[in-house]
């Protein structure tokens, strides 16, 4: 097992992909930075938008379709907090986008070029393959969450000088270990597509769609049939969803809030891996 | 253990479909053996097979004197290229073998530079393998297969789209890895007159049945150029035939003798049967090619 953690890392760090996926993460985190400030200045010549976007920041909690970042009002002419740019920006999904990308390419690549079929007969239990891939990936997931994080930290710091501040370093760390597990529990359901579909287009395909929020109005139809069976029920399905979690886990969030978020991302890592490895065991090497 | 590695009743079922069907081969320790059968006779599938790449339907196989699930630990000594070679295009020769490396826990110095030296790829370790030719992208398959000194090397159709330089070059390889260090080869090809330059023993399969196992003496005589001899006696004409110091015969059948020496007396053969009073129904010099005889097993060129 060690030896084929030893192959798949290796590998990882000789991958294209990988790098591309670290470059681009620098290159989001830069272009999230610009957008938010875009957002601030566009506020600072229409004030009147300021009661719009505070609105859609506190009262509203439904997701949109598609990807965006928005600046918070507060931020025109006050300080601007580094935990709260870098939770506006992992929340957009622009960080799940990458990892998507990533563990499709990586974890099919074995498959679509026969390589798997000089290792696996070495290996009886040829469920330890998805696990190596896996710690592959988690590797990849935090070097790329701890360079978007401090891409995002330092444009801003180059952006708005002295009015940008760290602010509290341990809820800081909260809200990226809670987005980290998401993170990580997105790429092992994408893992799991890879072995189950064999194909890194439907994978990949399937996983962009919660990115961009393409699955919001299926939620919404699964809650209004959950209401119409048991109305007294607050049901709602996206709090058990990554792709939910991901965009209400903020660094403002509640414990509950983040309890739950690291919950529902251990659960999807444990399930997706567990499933990916007896689909490998079973299933006959093509 | 008599054999390195038996197949008993091997069997693969694709629905209805039996792709591979109660196959059982015979492979001794410092076998080249040939797999022979033409595209989608099951030699891929009993190769998958008795890699662990695929679990059998019904059958098992005994590897190293161990079968079934004992077999496990035991597949770590043995080496595969099935199908096309399984590299990564984007990264180096010497890269692709090091991942292989890693994954067995391979860590002699020198290893991928003596491995890359085997297949005739010294100067080519750094070069990314989607710049290499088919037969360089072969030799290199086959390097991955040797990867951790396995005993036995399972190589499916490693001379597919190779030109004639590059079979030579393949065949010369094997050649050596069998006779240098010993490695047990199993080779598939529906090329049996390349196959028949190398392999020490044949499994002929068609359809996913194993029509005949035989030893390259056993083909090479079945094979060779000979007079067919039809007669009614059979146990008379060999008396005769031993009278006239043939003793190169085969009797086939219970009308059939085949005479492998003094190819050219069969007029001779016809009076000296006539004076014995041996009836002579029918007398030719016959001489199959390798490819004929295939044929002939698989049920004709039409199968082809």
């Amino acid at each position: 097992m060690f030896n084929l953690i030893k192959m798949d890392v290796y590998r990882m760090f000789h991958s294209v992909s990988t790098w591309v996926t670290l470059a681009f993460a620098v290159v989001l985190a830069v272009f999230s930075i610009f957008m938010i400030n875009t957002d601030i200045q566009s506020i600072a010549a229409e004030p009147q938008r300021a009661e719009q976007v505070q609105g859609e920041i506190t009262g509203n909690e439904d997701r949109q379709i598609g990807m965006s970042v928005s600046a918070n009002p507060e931020w025109v002419s006050g300080d601007i907090e580094a935990g709260a740019i870098i939770s506006t920006a992992v929340k957009s999904g622009i960080l799940l986008l990458l990892c998507t990308i990533f563990t499709a390419v990586f974890v099919n690549a074995e498959q679509k070029n026969g390589y798997i079929k000089n290792i696996a007969g070495q290996f009886p239990n040829r469920g330890v393959l998805a696990l190596s891939k896996l710690i592959a990936v988690a590797l990849q997931v935090l070097l790329m969450l701890i360079i978007f994080t401090l891409v995002t930290a330092l444009s801003g710091l180059i952006l708005w000088g002295g009015r940008f501040y760290l602010g509290s370093v341990p809820a800081l760390f909260k809200f990226l270990g809670t987005q980290y597990l998401l993170h990580l529990g997105f790429s092992a359901l994408i893992l799991f597509l890879c072995v189950l579909t064999r194909s890194s287009a439907f994978s990949m395909v399937a996983g962009l769609l919660p990115c961009f929020g393409v699955l919001v109005p299926f939620y919404s139809i699964i809650n209004k049939v959950v209401y119409d069976i048991r109305p007294g029920w607050h049901f709602d399905i996206s709090r058990y969803m990554l792709d939910g979690n991901i965009s209400m886990a903020g660094i403002g969030a509640s414990s509950g809030v983040l309890l739950r978020a690291v919950l529902v991302g251990c659960v999807f890592i444990l399930l997706s891996t567990v499933l990916a490895m007896l689909i490998l065991k079973k299933r006959d090497v093509r | 253990m008599e054999y390195l590695l038996t197949t008993n009743s091997l069997t693969k079922q694709y629905g209805r479909h039996k792709a591979v069907n109660g196959v059982s081969l015979h492979v001794r320790q410092g076998d080249i053996y040939g797999l022979i059968g033409r595209n989608g006779a099951g030699k891929t599938t009993i190769l998958k097979m008795i890699s662990g790449l695929a679990a059998p339907t019904a059958g098992d196989f005994t590897l190293f004197g161990e079968t079934g699930k004992h077999t496990a630990p035991y597949l770590s000594r043995v080496g595969t290229l099935i199908e096309t070679p399984g590299v990564y295009p984007n990264m180096s020769a010497a890269e692709n073998l090091k991942i292989k490396c890693l994954s067995l826990g391979v860590r002699q110095k020198g290893v991928i530079d003596e491995l890359l030296q085997t297949v005739g790829l010294a100067g080519a370790g750094n070069k990314k393998v989607k710049n290499f030719s088919l037969g360089m992208k072969q030799r290199l398959g086959i390097a991955l297969a040797l990867v951790g000194d396995p005993d036995l090397v399972i190589l499916d159709e490693p001379i597919n789209g190779l030109d004639p330089q590059g079979i030579a070059e393949v065949r010369e390889t094997l050649f050596k890895l069998n006779k240098e260090r010993n490695i047990t080869l199993i080779i598939s090809s529906h090329i049996l007159e390349e196959l028949s330059k190398i392999a020490t023993r044949y499994g002929i399969i068609h359809d996913g049945v194993l029509l005949q196992e035989l030893s390259r003496e056993e083909l090479l005589a079945k094979c060779s150029e000979r007079i067919e001899l039809k007669t009614s006696d059979t146990r008379k004409a060999c008396t005769v035939l031993e009278g006239m110091g043939i003793t190169d015969y085969k009797v086939v059948d219970a009308s059939t003798i085949h005479i492998f020496e003094r190819l050219n007396d069969s007029g001779e053969i016809t009076m000296k049967l006539a004076e014995n009073q041996v009836k002579t129904m029918g007398i030719a010099v016959k001489n199959e090619a390798l490819e004929d005889y295939y044929l002939n097993l698989t049920g004709g060129a039409a199968n082809v």
